[in-house]
């Protein structure tokens, strides 16, 4: 018994130590024949044969000298992907270059998976604002990416005909809450099952996301500009007053509380505060018109809508960080750019890219490309994103259902504090 | 025994029953045991040590003890407190009653009738059925306005309850919905239990004049105690890993009424990386289940 | 004659109790089933009765999983065949010769063991996953089957169910095994096993229930294509923001199939088990 003991006392340590050296035997980039091996890891999905295509074009250009492999990863419904980049992490089997998805940049910088990309980003002036500043962390970039994302007010252009309300069709003309809040109450219609807007009450990353705006355009925030503290931003008189305004929706019955995925296109809610990618879902409903509004602002506050996508970071183990660099150039080229974009009819992230794109000029993208390119705001950049973001959301979802705003709130401040502590 | 033996000691003796019987329990046992220690075994070890952590698992270099500080900050955590006591909740009503659902489908599928391979298939289905689309469908069967379960209600003149939304109703919810998912693996354990109950047994207390309770209560409980015992275990450990059904349906909430100990652990290590924590957490919940499960068996066993 | 009347009600009350029952049990099977046959739109249009009776059946959910060029879903059922048909076959044969030892061939130390590997039952694999990980890491054995396979062989929970039958089979059946001049191998090969159908048709059906819907372990170690389990590949269903449910219900609807066929085949080994003696009780 006391051998077993000793013996497996010692496994363990050896263990620790493989762990904490990290054996680099599984290390992603490596050189055989001159010839420089470089892996990436995206999520799989839509975008998957576009980056094939792309990563294979690169491999030609530099056939001899640089060889490319990206694997896609399954996302699930969830935290998948991160997972999967934790475990690789824990392991130094990382990739060269990573994808994540924006507000994970700080997470993995300040951790150290990631390195700084400054000045090695082609063109960095083409990339739209938000963009660059998701990928900064501590005033250095770490991470870019070709594609961007907002949050729109879709409607049903009959329903709001026949209530006699008209959408705003400019910026300036954008909405305040109480607009939006009366016209959501005019389109509720309980005896008929009929929701004023519909909005998703996901668990993941949904909720800081599409409600961020609403809480920035009364000028509160999340979180202190440093990162040093949430106590006070979190849970300051301007966000706690954001989400009293939204909890109006859920208290009313404005908004449905469960509602089906397709509860906007099967005609039962008017409108729907949803992210821009949902208008390719539309395209299935044909016989029905669709149109897309800006997202509300407060009445003493600032037009903002959210933004955010997934972005490329050059990991920390990489042999051959200019290889490395010269990848991800080429993924960002104008004309990647556009390919990746077109895929999922995503905004462009390059204000070059954009200018072709004519469609984007014309109603209803239009209000979509006025948000990327003049009112988005970007996700908070703190190493403690992943705790403020799941307690945040759950927070929100206890105050849709009757939760007392401030005390839910102060207890995400709280956790949220703790999680920067331990990190310190 | 015969003396001259002795000083050939090289000679071999041929084995009696019983050292061959100890030998080949060393052998039979090894290969799993070999495994188990290298597949959980280490790894409990593993995490024993992370527990003492402060270990962020991005960045596995620079991690470094911190003594006793995560059990610490675990018991001042109200949160911890509020998943003991839902775990806790759970599984004291989850293990009585799915064990004797699981009970009464395996004595129906039993029965010598044309049916019972259907009814197995049937109600073993929910085991098999995808989370995803047991999730989808029960959030649909709870819905407050338009689901089944409250027009259900609203037949009996019940007004329309708010389940999943409702603090005080979403443990019970989820409850309900794991006896219905998960009773038809106790089913196949009960019913493999059932298969060894001698036939004869019964036809000698028709004999005596038992009815189908009295048979019951006198033949099948007592000779398939032994199973019994072994299902009531092995469901509260699972009642006590409670984890993906909260996790898809209500994320915890509301406030925090479904947020299991299980649930904790992997949002403290996954989504916030937090491996010292999270691994504190294991620790604690494998004493609290180790016990729970020791007071099971002493109890069975009067 | 009136016993053989009641027993025909009985029959029938049986099977009545079984099919209704049963119904309320199979419903969500059925409904993933047919909203895997209707249009995209039309799955959560109507969520009443009907909805089981799709009017306007199409196949093409079916044809984009199985025919696209993107995944190949084969492919990934072929892998979680094989390396869950390895952890059922090899974990049958590991896990029952454990507990006949612990039961039957009692050796020092066997008791202690028996109550470690009850707890070990305990531990939720959420909590050895990254120590795990960093075990099978350093056999070097990510993207490779061994690491879907060779951890879960061995298993607590399998031990602990065939140690509880293996308790229950009658000292005289081997006692006389034992004076047929069987060796204790011979003995569990000829009186253990055939005694235990039952047991072993459900600790196979159980592990292969549990081991085929694994997700998060197949993904962490498994990125490759080649040995990425069905499980992991239908999860690019789940990825776009933009979901398709009639695909998601189509490939679920064929991942289960497997499941429910080997659940048939072991249905057969479910026959009553000792019959030869009436010794228990």
């Amino acid at each position: 018994m006391k051998k077993l003991l000793v013996l497996s006392t010692a496994a363990v340590l050896s263990l620790g130590t493989l762990s904490a050296c990290g054996n680099d035997d599984n290390a992603s980039s490596g050189s055989n024949d001159g010839e420089t091996k470089l892996t990436l890891w995206y999520p799989e999905g839509d975008m998957s044969p576009a980056y094939e295509e792309i990563i294979e074009a690169f491999n030609q250009e530099n056939d001899g000298e640089i060889e490319a492999e990206i694997e896609f990863i399954p996302r699930g419904n969830k935290y998948a992907y991160e997972d999967k980049v934790s475990a690789a992490a824990t392991s130094n089997t990382l990739p060269d270059l990573l994808a994540m998805d924006g507000p994970n940049v700080a997470n993995y910088a300040d951790a150290g998976i990631i390195q700084p990309i400054d000045g090695l980003v082609d063109n960095e002036d083409q990339f739209v604002e938000s963009i660059i500043k998701q990928g900064t962390f501590k005033d250095q970039l770490y991470a870019v990416g070709p594609t961007e994302s907002t949050v729109a007010l879709f409607y049903n252009v009959k329903m709001l005909e026949e209530a006699g309300i008209t959408p705003p069709k400019t910026l300036e003309e954008a909405w305040t809450w109480d607009d939006f809040y009366e016209a959501a109450k005019k389109l509720t219609n309980k005896e008929k099952g009929m929701y004023g807007v519909n909005w998703t009450l996901d668990y993941g990353e949904w909720i800081i996301y599409f409600t961020g705006p609403s809480v920035w355009s009364n000028g509160g925030s999340f979180i202190a500009e440093d990162g040093s503290k949430a106590d006070g931003y979190v849970n300051g008189p301007e966000t706690v007053e954001a989400l009293e305004y939204l909890k109006k929706f859920t208290d009313e019955g404005l908004v449905n509380l469960q509602p089906t995925p397709t509860e906007f296109e099967d005609g039962n809610a008017a409108m729907m505060l949803m992210g821009s990618w949902e208008w390719a879902k539309l395209k299935d409903y044909p016989d029905t018109e669709w149109g897309i509004t800006y997202y509300p602002k407060s009445p003493n506050g600032e037009q903002v809508s959210p933004s955010g996508d997934w972005a490329w970071g050059v990991s920390t183990g990489t042999e051959d960080k200019e290889a490395a660099a010269e990848l991800l150039n080429f993924i960002h080229t104008k004309e990647n750019v556009l390919k990746l974009a077109a895929v999922e009819e995503k905004p462009p992230a390059r204000s070059d890219a954009f200018e072709e794109l004519t469609e984007w000029d014309k109603e209803p993208l239009n209000v979509l490309k006025d948000q990327v390119l003049q009112t988005a705001h970007p996700r908070p950049s703190t190493t403690s994103y992943p705790v403020l973001s799941t307690k945040y959301g759950q927070a929100v979802q206890n105050i849709f259902l009757g939760g007392d705003v401030q005390e839910e709130l102060d207890k995400v401040a709280k956790e949220v504090d703790t999680d920067i502590e331990r990190k310190q | 025994m015969e003396k001259t033996f002795e000083a050939v000691p090289s000679t071999k003796k041929p084995m009696t029953y019983d050292t061959q019987k100890k030998w080949l329990g060393v052998a039979f046992s090894l290969p799993a045991l070999v495994l188990l220690f290298t597949f959980l075994v280490l790894p409990v070890m593993l995490a024993f040590v992370y527990s003492f952590m402060n270990y962020n698992m991005l960045n596995p270099a620079g991690k470094e003890f911190v003594g006793f500080d995560n059990y610490i900050r675990l018991f001042q955590d109200a949160i911890f407190l509020t998943s003991l006591k839902n775990t806790m909740y759970f599984t004291v009503l989850v293990v009585p009653i799915q064990s004797a659902v699981a009970l009464g489908l395996a004595l129906l599928v039993n029965k010598k009738v044309k049916v019972a391979g259907l009814g197995r298939v049937f109600f073993f289905s929910p085991v098999v059925t995808s989370m995803v689309v047991v999730a989808i469908l029960w959030t649909f069967l709870y819905n407050v306005d338009s689901g089944l379960i409250n027009h259900m209600l609203h037949f009996f003149g019940i007004e329309n309850q708010p389940f999943l939304l409702s603090p005080d109703q979403a443990m019970n919810s989820i409850i309900f919905m794991s006896v219905w998912q998960a009773a038809g693996f106790q089913m196949m354990i009960f019913l493999a239990g059932l298969k060894e109950v001698p036939e004869e047994l019964y036809e000698a207390a028709e004999v005596d004049g038992a009815n189908v309770w009295q048979k019951f209560r006198n033949v099948t409980l007592p000779s398939i105690s032994h199973v019994t015992g072994f299902v009531l275990i092995i469901t509260t450990i699972q009642a006590f890993r409670l984890f993906i059904q909260p996790y898809v349906m209500t994320n915890g909430g509301p406030s925090d009424s479904t947020k299991t100990l299980v649930f904790m652990l992997y949002e403290n290590g996954f989504q916030f990386r937090d491996v010292g924590y999270s691994s504190a957490i294991a620790v604690v919940f494998f004493l609290i289940v180790l016990l729970s499960s020791l007071i099971l068996k002493k109890a069975l066993k009067q | 004659m009136r016993h053989q009347t009641k027993k025909k009600i009985g029959k029938i009350t049986v099977t009545l109790s079984i099919l209704v029952l049963g119904f309320l049990f199979i419903a969500p099977l059925l409904w993933m089933i047919t909203a895997s046959l209707k249009p995209e739109t039309l799955i959560f249009k109507d969520m009443g009765i009907s909805a089981f009776f799709p009017k306007d059946v199409t196949f093409n959910n079916y044809a984009e999983i199985l025919f696209t060029d993107r995944v190949n879903f084969f492919h990934y059922m072929w892998n979680s065949l094989f390396s869950v048909s390895m952890i059922v076959l090899f974990g049958l044969i590991v896990n029952s010769l454990c507990a006949y030892a612990l039961v039957k061939l009692k050796f020092p130390g066997s008791a202690l063991i028996l109550i470690v590997i009850i707890a070990l039952y305990v531990v939720p694999f959420e909590s050895v996953l990254i120590p795990l990980y960093i075990v099978v890491n350093s056999f070097g054995w990510i993207n490779e089957y061994p690491a879907l396979i060779v951890p879960f062989i061995a298993s607590a929970f399998n031990i602990f169910l065939f140690r509880q039958f293996f308790m229950g089979i009658p000292k005289e059946l081997e006692e006389a095994a034992m004076l047929d001049g069987a060796s204790p191998g011979q003995t569990f090969w000829r009186i253990i096993v055939p005694n235990s159908k039952p047991v072993f048709a459900t600790a196979a059906i159980l592990t292969f229930v549990t081991h085929w819907s694994d997700f998060m372990w197949p993904l962490i170690v498994a990125t490759d294509e080649s040995i990425r389990t069905v499980q992991v590949g239908i999860q690019y269903l789940f990825a776009d923001r933009t979901i398709e449910y009639g695909q998601i219900m189509a490939a679920l609807s064929l991942t289960t199939i497997p499941v429910i066929l080997i659940f048939i085949f072991f249905q057969r080994y479910y026959v009553q088990g000792i019959t030869s003696s009436g010794v228990k009780g």
